[in-house]
């Protein structure tokens, strides 16, 4: 059962060898991210802040200190203003104003009417802050339990030590993905949380495909040094991995490139869930399961007197 | 994975006509489409606001009122059966979320108690016939000698849930009494609605249309005191109402409603004398309780009270008894024919406030569906280069699957009437990535297995074969994603989370079915001694 006849082409990386080097990276990424999210903060959009948006195209270019004077002669508070697709759009946000909500309605005719004619309101949302609070736990639900069910269906078709192993590496991918948000400065809003659970469905993809590799060959490979073994499942499988990243890549990029503003921050995200789940399905939730206690399953499935398992 | 069966053949065969027969009516006009006998598939997928332009409106009911009348009904008909049962009691009053009050007579508690059960029972009703099983909104306890009435946690839900019911019916009439635009207005929660109107970017006339409760009612004004101040204390019986803007003053009215909205059966702006006036019509029975008021008040004051202000304070100048009448406000053409409006459509049950609101403006939704659909299509094609330069033949066979998945996606997204938002387009695009995917799995593998020495044939089973724990598995946890996200999310993300789902279902389908069909009859036909996918070098085509 010698390995190189049944993969003479393929990679021999080692991978496993090199874990060190790509945990002391993990580790640098994950104190960066702790440290911007502590300093920086996510860049929480009014879906879960509540406040008001408006977005308004003019026919000429727009003066934006002139729009800042007319609107913060309203006395709203903290207003932002900022061009936005070329010089004669504007965005506008102004915090929630307080009181009830028909303060923020009024508020919105306020700003409008300072504004003055020539305007077209392209965009005009506001969101109460009853309304935000619900939004911003349903998105936490939403992700907390959408990880913990990838979890346990990881657990149910392996292992639990699987389930673990890709769980850890799926909130990685999140993780790093909050990171982007907070050094960037994107708007985090629901379309965020949905750009969370997409690259979380990515990730356990890509890390299921190996551990179906680790499966296999766990059955095939029964005196096969466990390291060694996810060397070689990961070696198998690291030209499919890479292919189907570069093919999800090529289909996200245009959107990113031409998809306009309402799109980039998701698209960002993706594109950089995409390089994250590949790393860590390589480097994270497989070289987890070594750390794991030892799995027997497939081992010993079939002949446990000739092959005992050694982990 | 080599035998394909007469079934697997005719029902993928099935599956793709379906599709495409589905699929057809987007590719027409909106107006063609509908003008399509109904027959033949004729369902189009809808834009979602976000596309298409228009207002998103989250409505929350005031429901404390609501409570708080509730509550007020129940003390006024516990002092009433009590008065009228002479049964003693003292200290009747509002505690929390129900009204209690002692009876110091320990004889009488037993009978006090079984008025506070009747009190109960009949506040619990309002709808459902005498068969219905009536749900009781409040519960009785007693505790020594205090008797308490108290609404319980499901008697708050029920009134929520008749509130939001009765709502629902008027929002829409209020704001699409012509039912020419297609409005959409749903429950989110428990007190809140979602409305959605697209086409539309200014939302002052529809909040103006829904900010008030436009309950209406008729009082007759205290015989003495005509000209009272905001100091004044109302005799029993009396309620001191502010006038409305115009009407400047305070009027001091009969609590108790001669008359109310409810009996209105039309209402409409028209002119008296050059001013705009609305003449409104009763039903039956209100045009004969307003005939006998006015008869026996001839000469006298009379106030119509909308939402707590009085629009009006006429003074009677003779019976009405034609069943119609006019209100003279201080109206402007279009404050009136708005009243008119409201006032058809009947007073809502509670004050809705908004208190979520987004508006896209059509020249924006036409952009992003422009950029999405550009984005979108390039992207297709750049898979498409990237599969066929990587796999030659087998990469087409994938492109023709992709081309499928997409086109059933569209057609389950046509047939379900779902939503496409922004986000929705770039699920799309995400799940041809992992249709794509499952395309690399089987190749990749019959790659290897062709290095590990097998034949076309064996090397072709075992690589649908192999690879299909690992598509299934990797699968079903994007579908979990995606449920998670239809569940949990709202508004664009619940299109998006719908749009992952169907797409990554459809994905399984066109990867393992019409890949290997494809593949499958290519071998049959040709019998070739290499695949298509060993003559490059493999490694070169990934980078």
């Amino acid at each position: 059962m010698a390995l190189a006849k049944y993969f003479p082409h393929a990679t021999k990386i080692d991978f496993v060898g090199a874990r060190y080097f790509a945990f002391t990276l993990t580790a640098l990424l994950f104190i960066g991210v702790i440290v911007s999210l502590s300093i920086r903060g996510l860049n929480l959009g009014i879906d879960f802040e509540g406040g008001i948006l408006i977005e308004a195209v003019a026919k000429h270019k727009v003066d934006i200190g002139d729009v800042r004077k007319k609107v913060s002669a309203l006395n709203l508070g903290d207003v932002q203003v900022q061009h936005v697709g070329g010089e004669n759009g504007i965005m506008l946000r102004a915090e929630r104003p307080p009181g009830d909500e028909g303060a923020q309605v009024r508020a919105i005719e306020a700003i409008k009417k300072a504004l003055g004619p020539g305007f077209e309101f392209r965009r005009q949302e506001f969101v109460g802050p009853k309304v935000s609070e619900g939004l911003f736990r349903d998105g936490m639900i939403a992700t907390g339990v959408a990880l913990l069910l990838i979890a346990i269906y990881v657990w149910i078709r392996f292992e639990w030590q699987f389930g673990v192993a890709g769980l850890v590496a799926t909130a990685h991918d999140v993780t790093m993905a909050l990171g982007v948000y907070s050094a960037t400065g994107l708007e985090f809003d629901l379309t965020a949380i949905a750009a969370l659970l997409t690259l979380a469905g990515y990730s356990i993809n890509e890390t299921i495909v190996i551990f179906d590799r680790v499966r296999e060959n766990m059955r095939r490979y029964k005196k096969t040094d466990f390291k060694e073994l996810i060397n070689i499942s990961v070696n198998q499988n690291l030209f499919r991995t890479m292919m189907t990243g570069g093919a999800t890549l090529v289909a996200v990029l245009p959107m990113l490139i031409f998809g306009g503003e309402s799109l980039f921050a998701f698209t960002l995200a993706i594109v950089f869930g995409i390089i994250t789940g590949t790393y860590s399905a390589i480097y994270v939730s497989s070289s987890l399961l070594i750390y794991m206690p030892a799995i027997r399953r497939w081992r010993d499935e079939k002949d446990v007197k000739a092959a005992p398992a050694k982990a | 994975m080599i035998n394909i069966t007469r079934l697997q053949f005719w029902s993928a065969l099935i599956v793709c006509v379906l599709a495409l027969l589905f699929f057809a009516p987007n590719l027409l006009s909106e107006k063609s489409a509908k003008s399509l006998p109904s027959y033949v598939p004729h369902q189009q997928f809808s834009l979602g606001l976000d596309l298409q332009g228009g207002a998103y409106l989250l409505l929350e009911a005031e429901m404390k009122d609501v409570i708080n009348d509730s509550l007020r009904g129940v003390r006024d008909s516990l002092r009433k059966s009590l008065r009228d049962q002479r049964v003693r009691y003292e200290e009747l009053r509002f505690v929390g979320r129900g009204v209690a009050f002692r009876a110091p007579d320990a004889a009488q508690l037993d009978k006090a108690k079984s008025i506070a059960e009747t009190v109960a029972r009949d506040a619990g009703g309002g709808s459902g016939g005498m068969f219905a099983q009536r749900q009781t909104l409040y519960d009785v306890r007693v505790e020594g000698n205090s008797v308490s009435v108290r609404l319980t946690d499901a008697g708050v839900a029920s009134l929520n849930q008749r509130v939001i019911d009765q709502a629902m019916e008027i929002l829409r009439k209020r704001i699409d009494p012509e039912g020419t635009r297609e409005v959409t207005i749903q429950r989110q929660g428990d007190a809140r609605v979602i409305v959605e109107v697209p086409g539309v970017s200014d939302t002052e006339e529809i909040k103006r249309r829904i900010g008030t409760t436009a309950k209406m009612t008729f009082h007759l004004v205290h015989p003495s005191i005509l000209t009272p101040t905001k100091d004044t204390v109302a005799p029993p019986g009396y309620r001191l109402v502010k006038g409305a803007r115009g009407e400047e003053g305070y009027y001091l009215v009969v609590d108790e409603p001669e008359l109310d909205g409810t009996h209105l059966t039309d209402a409409s702006q028209q002119f008296q004398d050059g001013l705009p006036i609305i003449a409104f019509r009763f039903d039956t029975t209100g045009a004969r309780i307003f005939c006998k008021i006015t008869q026996e008040n001839i000469r006298k004051p009379f106030a119509i009270i909308l939402d707590n202000e009085v629009i009006s304070a006429p003074v009677i100048q003779s019976a009405i008894c034609g069943g119609s009448g006019i209100i003279q406000g201080r109206f402007t053409v279009e404050s009136a024919t708005r009243l008119a409006l409201l006032l058809r459509a009947g007073a809502l049950p509670a004050k809705f406030n908004v208190v979520e609101e987004r508006t896209v403006g059509a020249t924006l939704g036409a952009d992003a569906i422009e950029a999405g659909i550009w984005a979108s299509m390039l992207g297709v094609a750049l898979v498409a280069a990237y599969m066929i330069s990587a796999y030659g033949l087998f990469g087409v066979f994938a492109i023709i699957a992709l081309t499928f998945n997409l086109i059933i996606l569209a057609a389950i997204m046509s047939v379900l009437g779902a939503t496409l938002t922004l986000p929705g387009i770039a699920g799309i695009v995400l799940s041809l990535g992992m249709s794509v995917d499952a395309n690399v799995l089987i190749y990749e593998r019959m790659r290897e297995e062709i290095r590990a020495g097998r034949t076309t044939l064996s090397a072709i089973d075992a690589g649908f074969r192999r690879a299909f724990t690992a598509i299934s598995d990797s699968n079903i946890t994007s579908i979990i994603a995606g449920l998670l996200l239809y569940l949990f999310g709202s508004g664009p993300v619940k299109g998006f989370g719908v749009t992952l789902a169907i797409g990554v279902g459809a994905s399984f389908f066109t990867a393992i079915m019409l890949t290997r069909i494809q593949v499958v009859y290519w071998w049959r036909w040709w019998r070739p001694k290499y695949l298509p996918i060993m003559r490059k070098t493999p490694l070169a085509a990934g980078a």
